[in-house]
Protein backbone atom coordinates (compact mmCIF):
# COMPACT_ATOMS: atom_id res chain seq x y z
CA UNK A 1 0.00 0.00 0.00
CA UNK A 2 1.50 3.36 -1.06
CA UNK A 3 1.26 6.40 1.22
CA UNK A 4 -1.40 7.87 -1.09
CA UNK A 5 -3.55 4.79 -0.58
CA UNK A 6 -3.29 4.73 3.20
CA UNK A 7 -6.55 5.77 4.91
CA UNK A 8 -5.99 9.28 6.13
CA UNK A 9 -8.70 11.91 6.72
CA UNK A 10 -8.45 14.90 4.44
CA UNK A 11 -6.35 17.69 5.93
CA UNK A 12 -9.01 20.35 5.47
CA UNK A 13 -11.49 18.56 7.70
CA UNK A 14 -9.72 19.84 10.78
CA UNK A 15 -9.45 23.39 9.40
CA UNK A 16 -12.13 25.54 11.00
CA UNK A 17 -12.27 28.01 8.09
CA UNK A 18 -13.04 25.17 5.73
CA UNK A 19 -15.58 23.73 8.15
CA UNK A 20 -17.30 27.11 8.47
CA UNK A 21 -17.64 27.27 4.69
CA UNK A 22 -19.06 23.73 4.68
CA UNK A 23 -21.51 24.63 7.44
CA UNK A 24 -22.69 27.70 5.58
CA UNK A 25 -22.90 25.76 2.33
CA UNK A 26 -25.05 23.11 3.99
CA UNK A 27 -27.29 25.64 5.72
CA UNK A 28 -27.81 27.70 2.60
CA UNK A 29 -27.95 25.13 -0.19
CA UNK A 30 -29.45 22.17 1.60
CA UNK A 31 -31.33 23.18 4.73
CA UNK A 32 -32.70 26.50 3.47
CA UNK A 33 -33.44 25.08 0.05
CA UNK A 34 -35.30 22.14 1.56
CA UNK A 35 -37.16 24.39 4.01
CA UNK A 36 -38.25 26.66 1.14
CA UNK A 37 -39.39 23.64 -0.83
CA UNK A 38 -41.49 22.38 2.09
CA UNK A 39 -42.99 25.82 2.70
CA UNK A 40 -43.81 26.28 -0.98
CA UNK A 41 -45.35 22.79 -1.21
CA UNK A 42 -47.40 23.21 1.99
CA UNK A 43 -48.73 26.53 0.68
CA UNK A 44 -49.52 25.09 -2.77
CA UNK A 45 -51.15 21.96 -1.29
CA UNK A 46 -53.20 24.03 1.15
CA UNK A 47 -54.59 26.09 -1.70
CA UNK A 48 -55.23 23.04 -3.89
CA UNK A 49 -56.79 20.97 -1.06
CA UNK A 50 -58.90 23.95 0.05
CA UNK A 51 -60.18 24.80 -3.41
CA UNK A 52 -61.06 21.21 -4.34
CA UNK A 53 -62.99 20.86 -1.06
CA UNK A 54 -64.99 23.98 -1.95
CA UNK A 55 -65.78 22.48 -5.36
CA UNK A 56 -66.86 19.21 -3.73
CA UNK A 57 -69.17 21.07 -1.35
CA UNK A 58 -70.55 23.15 -4.22
CA UNK A 59 -71.34 20.11 -6.34
CA UNK A 60 -72.99 18.38 -3.36
CA UNK A 61 -75.12 21.46 -2.68
CA UNK A 62 -76.02 21.97 -6.33
CA UNK A 63 -76.91 18.29 -6.86
CA UNK A 64 -78.83 18.04 -3.60
CA UNK A 65 -80.54 21.42 -4.19
CA UNK A 66 -81.66 20.34 -7.67
CA UNK A 67 -83.10 17.08 -6.27
CA UNK A 68 -84.99 18.97 -3.53
CA UNK A 69 -86.37 21.43 -6.11
CA UNK A 70 -87.54 18.59 -8.36
CA UNK A 71 -89.43 17.01 -5.46
CA UNK A 72 -90.94 20.34 -4.40
CA UNK A 73 -92.04 21.33 -7.92
CA UNK A 74 -93.66 17.95 -8.56
CA UNK A 75 -95.46 18.10 -5.22
CA UNK A 76 -96.71 21.65 -5.81
CA UNK A 77 -97.73 21.16 -9.44
CA UNK A 78 -99.57 17.89 -8.84
CA UNK A 79 -101.19 16.75 -12.12
CA UNK A 80 -101.10 20.25 -13.55
CA UNK A 81 -97.62 20.21 -15.13
CA UNK A 82 -97.18 22.78 -17.89
CA UNK A 83 -94.59 22.60 -20.68
CA UNK A 84 -92.49 25.26 -18.95
CA UNK A 85 -92.50 23.22 -15.73
CA UNK A 86 -91.56 20.09 -17.68
CA UNK A 87 -88.58 21.93 -19.25
CA UNK A 88 -87.54 23.22 -15.85
CA UNK A 89 -87.74 19.70 -14.40
CA UNK A 90 -85.60 18.40 -17.25
CA UNK A 91 -82.92 21.01 -16.59
CA UNK A 92 -83.01 20.29 -12.85
CA UNK A 93 -82.80 16.56 -13.50
CA UNK A 94 -79.71 17.10 -15.64
CA UNK A 95 -78.13 19.15 -12.86
CA UNK A 96 -79.07 16.46 -10.31
CA UNK A 97 -77.31 13.92 -12.51
CA UNK A 98 -74.20 15.87 -13.50
CA UNK A 99 -73.36 17.58 -10.18
CA UNK A 100 -72.83 14.37 -8.11
CA UNK A 101 -70.68 12.94 -10.93
CA UNK A 102 -68.52 16.10 -10.86
CA UNK A 103 -68.37 15.86 -7.06
CA UNK A 104 -67.14 12.26 -7.28
CA UNK A 105 -64.53 13.30 -9.87
CA UNK A 106 -63.33 16.05 -7.51
CA UNK A 107 -63.06 13.51 -4.66
CA UNK A 108 -61.02 11.16 -6.86
CA UNK A 109 -58.72 14.01 -7.94
CA UNK A 110 -58.21 14.84 -4.27
CA UNK A 111 -57.38 11.18 -3.56
CA UNK A 112 -54.99 11.10 -6.50
CA UNK A 113 -52.93 14.12 -5.41
CA UNK A 114 -53.30 13.60 -1.62
CA UNK A 115 -52.69 17.30 -0.92
CA UNK A 116 -53.99 17.32 2.65
CA UNK A 117 -52.33 14.08 3.74
CA UNK A 118 -49.00 15.02 2.17
CA UNK A 119 -49.10 18.32 3.99
CA UNK A 120 -49.03 16.52 7.34
CA UNK A 121 -45.74 14.90 6.24
CA UNK A 122 -44.27 18.20 5.01
CA UNK A 123 -45.32 20.06 8.16
CA UNK A 124 -43.71 17.38 10.33
CA UNK A 125 -40.57 17.55 8.15
CA UNK A 126 -40.48 21.35 8.58
CA UNK A 127 -40.62 20.99 12.37
CA UNK A 128 -37.94 18.30 12.31
CA UNK A 129 -35.71 20.49 10.16
CA UNK A 130 -36.02 23.21 12.80
CA UNK A 131 -34.86 20.68 15.40
CA UNK A 132 -31.94 19.71 13.20
CA UNK A 133 -31.06 23.37 12.66
CA UNK A 134 -31.00 23.89 16.40
CA UNK A 135 -27.93 21.66 16.71
CA UNK A 136 -25.81 23.43 14.09
CA UNK A 137 -22.23 24.09 15.28
CA UNK A 138 -21.39 27.24 17.24
CA UNK A 139 -18.55 29.67 16.56
CA UNK A 140 -17.32 29.21 20.15
CA UNK A 141 -16.57 25.52 19.59
CA UNK A 142 -13.00 24.36 19.05
CA UNK A 143 -12.05 22.76 15.73
CA UNK A 144 -12.67 19.14 16.72
CA UNK A 145 -15.96 19.96 18.42
CA UNK A 146 -17.04 22.07 15.44
CA UNK A 147 -16.30 19.24 12.99
CA UNK A 148 -18.17 16.65 15.08
CA UNK A 149 -21.13 18.95 15.59
CA UNK A 150 -21.29 19.77 11.88
CA UNK A 151 -21.43 16.07 11.11
CA UNK A 152 -24.19 15.42 13.65
CA UNK A 153 -26.16 18.43 12.41
CA UNK A 154 -25.83 17.53 8.71
CA UNK A 155 -26.61 13.87 9.38
CA UNK A 156 -29.75 14.83 11.34
CA UNK A 157 -30.96 17.08 8.51
CA UNK A 158 -30.33 14.36 5.92
CA UNK A 159 -32.22 11.88 8.13
CA UNK A 160 -35.21 14.25 8.19
CA UNK A 161 -35.14 14.37 4.39
CA UNK A 162 -34.91 10.59 4.21
CA UNK A 163 -37.80 10.09 6.62
CA UNK A 164 -39.95 12.56 4.70
CA UNK A 165 -39.20 10.74 1.42
CA UNK A 166 -40.17 7.39 3.00
CA UNK A 167 -43.43 8.80 4.37
CA UNK A 168 -44.19 10.41 1.01
CA UNK A 169 -43.72 7.04 -0.73
CA UNK A 170 -46.06 5.32 1.73
CA UNK A 171 -48.80 7.92 1.29
CA UNK A 172 -48.94 7.68 -2.48
CA UNK A 173 -51.23 5.03 -3.85
CA UNK A 174 -53.60 4.56 -6.73
CA UNK A 175 -57.10 5.91 -5.89
CA UNK A 176 -59.42 2.94 -5.26
CA UNK A 177 -62.19 4.65 -7.29
CA UNK A 178 -60.22 4.52 -10.55
CA UNK A 179 -59.18 0.88 -9.92
CA UNK A 180 -62.84 -0.05 -9.27
CA UNK A 181 -63.90 1.82 -12.43
CA UNK A 182 -61.33 0.02 -14.62
CA UNK A 183 -62.40 -3.35 -13.23
CA UNK A 184 -66.09 -2.55 -13.75
CA UNK A 185 -65.41 -1.34 -17.32
CA UNK A 186 -63.43 -4.46 -18.15
CA UNK A 187 -66.22 -6.63 -16.71
CA UNK A 188 -68.84 -4.76 -18.72
CA UNK A 189 -66.70 -4.96 -21.86
CA UNK A 190 -66.31 -8.73 -21.38
CA UNK A 191 -70.05 -9.12 -20.84
CA UNK A 192 -70.83 -7.04 -23.95
CA UNK A 193 -68.42 -9.18 -25.94
CA UNK A 194 -70.00 -12.37 -24.59
CA UNK A 195 -73.48 -11.03 -25.46
CA UNK A 196 -72.29 -10.16 -28.96
CA UNK A 197 -70.85 -13.60 -29.66
CA UNK A 198 -73.83 -15.65 -28.35
CA UNK B 1 -41.13 6.18 -59.64
CA UNK B 2 -38.16 8.46 -60.40
CA UNK B 3 -34.50 7.77 -59.76
CA UNK B 4 -33.96 11.16 -58.12
CA UNK B 5 -33.39 10.02 -54.53
CA UNK B 6 -30.75 7.48 -55.61
CA UNK B 7 -29.01 10.06 -57.84
CA UNK B 8 -29.03 12.53 -55.02
CA UNK B 9 -27.43 9.95 -52.78
CA UNK B 10 -24.82 9.02 -55.35
CA UNK B 11 -23.69 12.60 -56.02
CA UNK B 12 -23.71 14.71 -52.86
CA UNK B 13 -24.30 18.42 -53.31
CA UNK B 14 -21.23 20.59 -53.68
CA UNK B 15 -20.48 22.97 -50.77
CA UNK B 16 -21.62 25.88 -52.95
CA UNK B 17 -25.09 24.41 -53.53
CA UNK B 18 -25.48 22.84 -50.08
CA UNK B 19 -27.49 25.05 -47.74
CA UNK B 20 -27.85 24.47 -44.03
CA UNK B 21 -31.40 23.80 -42.85
CA UNK B 22 -32.13 26.42 -40.17
CA UNK B 23 -33.16 25.30 -36.72
CA UNK B 24 -36.75 26.19 -35.70
CA UNK B 25 -35.35 28.62 -33.13
CA UNK B 26 -33.58 30.54 -35.92
CA UNK B 27 -36.74 31.22 -37.96
CA UNK B 28 -38.28 34.62 -36.99
CA UNK B 29 -41.87 33.39 -37.39
CA UNK B 30 -41.10 30.44 -35.11
CA UNK B 31 -39.50 32.80 -32.59
CA UNK B 32 -42.67 34.92 -32.53
CA UNK B 33 -44.80 31.79 -32.23
CA UNK B 34 -42.68 30.53 -29.35
CA UNK B 35 -42.91 33.88 -27.54
CA UNK B 36 -46.68 33.98 -28.15
CA UNK B 37 -47.12 30.41 -26.84
CA UNK B 38 -45.01 31.05 -23.76
CA UNK B 39 -46.98 34.26 -22.99
CA UNK B 40 -50.21 32.33 -23.47
CA UNK B 41 -48.95 29.54 -21.19
CA UNK B 42 -48.01 32.06 -18.48
CA UNK B 43 -51.45 33.66 -18.78
CA UNK B 44 -53.18 30.26 -18.66
CA UNK B 45 -51.10 29.25 -15.64
CA UNK B 46 -52.27 32.37 -13.83
CA UNK B 47 -55.87 31.46 -14.54
CA UNK B 48 -55.50 27.79 -13.62
CA UNK B 49 -57.16 26.96 -10.28
CA UNK B 50 -54.82 25.73 -7.53
CA UNK B 51 -56.14 22.16 -7.71
CA UNK B 52 -55.38 21.91 -11.43
CA UNK B 53 -51.75 23.06 -11.20
CA UNK B 54 -50.47 19.55 -10.43
CA UNK B 55 -52.23 18.15 -13.47
CA UNK B 56 -50.06 16.19 -15.91
CA UNK B 57 -48.59 17.71 -19.03
CA UNK B 58 -49.60 16.25 -22.35
CA UNK B 59 -46.33 17.37 -23.94
CA UNK B 60 -43.53 16.16 -21.70
CA UNK B 61 -39.88 17.07 -22.47
CA UNK B 62 -38.09 14.15 -24.12
CA UNK B 63 -34.82 14.51 -22.23
CA UNK B 64 -33.58 15.71 -18.83
CA UNK B 65 -32.55 19.33 -18.29
CA UNK B 66 -28.81 19.10 -18.92
CA UNK B 67 -28.07 22.40 -17.20
CA UNK B 68 -29.69 21.42 -13.91
CA UNK B 69 -27.40 21.67 -10.87
CA UNK B 70 -28.11 20.78 -7.26
CA UNK B 71 -25.93 23.69 -6.20
CA UNK B 72 -25.64 26.54 -8.70
CA UNK B 73 -22.02 27.36 -9.46
CA UNK B 74 -22.52 31.14 -9.41
CA UNK B 75 -24.26 31.00 -6.02
CA UNK B 76 -21.49 28.79 -4.66
CA UNK B 77 -18.80 31.16 -5.94
CA UNK B 78 -20.66 34.08 -4.36
CA UNK B 79 -20.73 32.25 -1.04
CA UNK B 80 -17.01 31.37 -1.25
CA UNK B 81 -16.20 35.03 -1.95
CA UNK B 82 -18.49 36.27 0.80
CA UNK B 83 -16.85 33.93 3.32
CA UNK B 84 -13.40 34.81 2.08
CA UNK B 85 -12.61 31.10 1.67
CA UNK B 86 -8.99 30.04 1.42
CA UNK B 87 -7.56 28.80 -1.87
CA UNK B 88 -7.32 25.27 -0.45
CA UNK B 89 -11.03 25.27 0.43
CA UNK B 90 -12.02 26.68 -2.97
CA UNK B 91 -9.91 24.06 -4.72
CA UNK B 92 -11.36 21.22 -2.65
CA UNK B 93 -14.98 22.34 -3.10
CA UNK B 94 -14.55 22.86 -6.85
CA UNK B 95 -12.82 19.51 -7.31
CA UNK B 96 -15.53 17.75 -5.31
CA UNK B 97 -18.26 19.46 -7.32
CA UNK B 98 -16.60 18.57 -10.60
CA UNK B 99 -16.25 14.97 -9.53
CA UNK B 100 -19.84 14.88 -8.29
CA UNK B 101 -21.06 16.37 -11.57
CA UNK B 102 -19.28 13.65 -13.49
CA UNK B 103 -20.04 10.67 -11.26
CA UNK B 104 -23.31 11.43 -9.52
CA UNK B 105 -25.20 14.36 -10.99
CA UNK B 106 -25.67 12.77 -14.41
CA UNK B 107 -27.21 9.73 -12.66
CA UNK B 108 -29.38 12.00 -10.51
CA UNK B 109 -30.63 13.86 -13.59
CA UNK B 110 -31.48 10.55 -15.24
CA UNK B 111 -33.35 9.16 -12.22
CA UNK B 112 -35.08 12.48 -11.56
CA UNK B 113 -36.21 12.73 -15.19
CA UNK B 114 -37.48 9.14 -15.19
CA UNK B 115 -39.38 9.77 -11.93
CA UNK B 116 -41.02 12.88 -13.38
CA UNK B 117 -41.78 11.11 -16.65
CA UNK B 118 -43.51 8.19 -14.91
CA UNK B 119 -45.29 10.47 -12.45
CA UNK B 120 -46.64 12.45 -15.40
CA UNK B 121 -47.60 9.30 -17.31
CA UNK B 122 -49.31 7.75 -14.29
CA UNK B 123 -51.27 10.91 -13.55
CA UNK B 124 -52.21 11.35 -17.20
CA UNK B 125 -53.82 7.91 -17.24
CA UNK B 126 -55.51 8.54 -13.88
CA UNK B 127 -57.02 11.80 -15.14
CA UNK B 128 -58.33 10.00 -18.24
CA UNK B 129 -59.88 7.30 -15.99
CA UNK B 130 -61.47 9.96 -13.78
CA UNK B 131 -62.96 11.74 -16.82
CA UNK B 132 -64.27 8.45 -18.22
CA UNK B 133 -65.68 7.39 -14.84
CA UNK B 134 -67.46 10.74 -14.56
CA UNK B 135 -68.93 10.37 -18.05
CA UNK B 136 -69.96 6.77 -17.34
CA UNK B 137 -71.70 7.85 -14.15
CA UNK B 138 -73.60 10.65 -15.94
CA UNK B 139 -74.63 8.36 -18.78
CA UNK B 140 -75.79 5.63 -16.36
CA UNK B 141 -77.95 8.16 -14.46
CA UNK B 142 -79.41 9.54 -17.69
CA UNK B 143 -80.08 6.03 -18.89
CA UNK B 144 -82.01 5.25 -15.71
CA UNK B 145 -83.92 8.52 -16.14
CA UNK B 146 -84.95 7.80 -19.72
CA UNK B 147 -85.64 4.09 -19.23
CA UNK B 148 -89.34 4.62 -18.41
CA UNK B 149 -89.91 7.70 -20.62
CA UNK B 150 -88.04 7.23 -23.87
CA UNK B 151 -86.76 3.76 -24.66
CA UNK B 152 -84.94 4.87 -27.82
CA UNK B 153 -82.87 7.48 -25.97
CA UNK B 154 -82.19 4.95 -23.22
CA UNK B 155 -80.92 2.47 -25.84
CA UNK B 156 -78.62 5.12 -27.38
CA UNK B 157 -77.31 5.97 -23.90
CA UNK B 158 -76.67 2.26 -23.23
CA UNK B 159 -74.61 2.19 -26.43
CA UNK B 160 -72.62 5.23 -25.30
CA UNK B 161 -72.04 3.55 -21.91
CA UNK B 162 -70.74 0.48 -23.70
CA UNK B 163 -68.43 2.65 -25.78
CA UNK B 164 -67.08 4.32 -22.60
CA UNK B 165 -66.43 0.88 -21.06
CA UNK B 166 -64.61 -0.13 -24.24
CA UNK B 167 -62.50 3.06 -24.20
CA UNK B 168 -61.66 2.55 -20.50
CA UNK B 169 -60.57 -1.04 -21.19
CA UNK B 170 -58.40 0.09 -24.12
CA UNK B 171 -56.83 2.91 -22.07
CA UNK B 172 -56.20 0.43 -19.21
CA UNK B 173 -54.37 -1.91 -21.61
CA UNK B 174 -52.21 1.01 -22.81
CA UNK B 175 -51.59 2.19 -19.25
CA UNK B 176 -50.64 -1.23 -17.93
CA UNK B 177 -47.93 -1.69 -20.57
CA UNK B 178 -45.59 0.10 -18.16
CA UNK B 179 -46.22 0.06 -14.39
CA UNK B 180 -45.66 3.81 -14.17
CA UNK B 181 -46.68 4.11 -10.54
CA UNK B 182 -44.07 1.55 -9.42
CA UNK B 183 -41.42 3.08 -11.68
CA UNK B 184 -42.24 6.57 -10.37
CA UNK B 185 -41.77 5.44 -6.76
CA UNK B 186 -38.54 3.52 -7.52
CA UNK B 187 -36.98 6.30 -9.59
CA UNK B 188 -37.94 9.00 -7.08
CA UNK B 189 -36.44 6.91 -4.27
CA UNK B 190 -33.19 6.52 -6.20
CA UNK B 191 -33.11 10.22 -7.11
CA UNK B 192 -33.61 11.29 -3.49
CA UNK B 193 -30.91 8.86 -2.30
CA UNK B 194 -28.54 10.28 -4.91
CA UNK B 195 -29.36 13.83 -3.81
CA UNK B 196 -28.49 12.99 -0.21
CA UNK B 197 -25.34 11.15 -1.32
CA UNK B 198 -24.25 14.31 -3.13
CA UNK B 199 -24.37 16.33 0.10
CA UNK B 200 -22.93 13.46 2.10
CA UNK B 201 -19.83 13.43 -0.12
CA UNK B 202 -19.50 17.18 -0.27
CA UNK B 203 -19.60 17.49 3.52
CA UNK B 204 -17.44 14.43 4.03
CA UNK B 205 -20.06 12.66 6.13
CA UNK B 206 -19.96 8.91 6.79
CA UNK B 207 -19.04 6.71 4.95
CA UNK B 208 -16.54 9.21 3.44
CA UNK B 209 -15.17 10.59 6.71
CA UNK B 210 -12.05 8.56 7.28
CA UNK B 211 -10.98 7.93 3.71
CA UNK B 212 -8.20 9.34 1.58
CA UNK B 213 -8.92 11.15 -1.67
CA UNK B 214 -8.72 8.14 -3.94
CA UNK B 215 -10.80 5.86 -1.70
CA UNK B 216 -13.37 8.57 -1.31
CA UNK B 217 -13.77 8.96 -5.05
CA UNK B 218 -13.94 5.23 -5.64
CA UNK B 219 -16.53 4.81 -2.92
CA UNK B 220 -18.69 7.60 -4.31
CA UNK B 221 -18.59 6.16 -7.84
CA UNK B 222 -19.52 2.74 -6.54
CA UNK B 223 -22.30 3.95 -4.20
CA UNK B 224 -23.76 6.27 -6.86
CA UNK B 225 -23.91 3.40 -9.36
CA UNK B 226 -25.51 1.11 -6.73
CA UNK B 227 -28.12 3.70 -5.75
CA UNK B 228 -28.91 4.45 -9.37
CA UNK B 229 -29.43 0.71 -9.87
CA UNK B 230 -31.85 0.59 -6.93
CA UNK B 231 -29.58 -0.83 -4.21
CA UNK B 232 -29.30 1.28 -1.08
CA UNK B 233 -26.60 0.52 1.47
CA UNK B 234 -26.77 2.62 4.60
CA UNK B 235 -23.50 4.51 5.23
CA UNK B 236 -22.80 2.50 8.37
CA UNK B 237 -23.17 -0.72 6.37
CA UNK B 238 -20.48 0.39 3.94
CA UNK B 239 -17.22 -1.54 4.24
CA UNK B 240 -14.29 0.03 2.52
CA UNK B 241 -11.78 -2.73 1.95
CA UNK B 242 -8.65 -2.34 -0.09
CA UNK B 243 -10.73 -0.38 -2.60
CA UNK B 244 -7.90 1.96 -3.36
CA UNK B 245 -5.14 -0.45 -2.69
Amino acid sequence: MTPDQAPKPLDLDSDKTHLRVMNRLFEEFVLEDQRNYYLWTVNKNDKAGGSITIWRVMFTLIGGGAAILIGTIIALAGDDITNATRDLLLVLSMIAVVAPALGTAATTISDLFQWDRLNTVYRAALRNLEHADAISPLEEMDDAEYRDQLQVFAQRALDVMEYEATQWGQLNSEPRQTRAFIEASQKRFDEDQADGTT
Amino acid sequence: MTQQPEDAQATPLSPATRTRVPLPSEIPVMQYMERFTSTLNRFAKGLTPAWARDFPQFRFPNKPDEHYQLIRTEKLEALLNEMDATEATRKRVREDMQFLDRELLRLFKGRDYEAKFHQNRYRRFQIIYIALAMLASIIASLQAMFQSRDLQTATILAGIAGFIALTASAVAILGERLPSFTFWMQERRSAEHLRREYYRYLLNLPPYTTLNLKQRKLLLSSRAAQISGGSYNRPEEEHVGGGAG
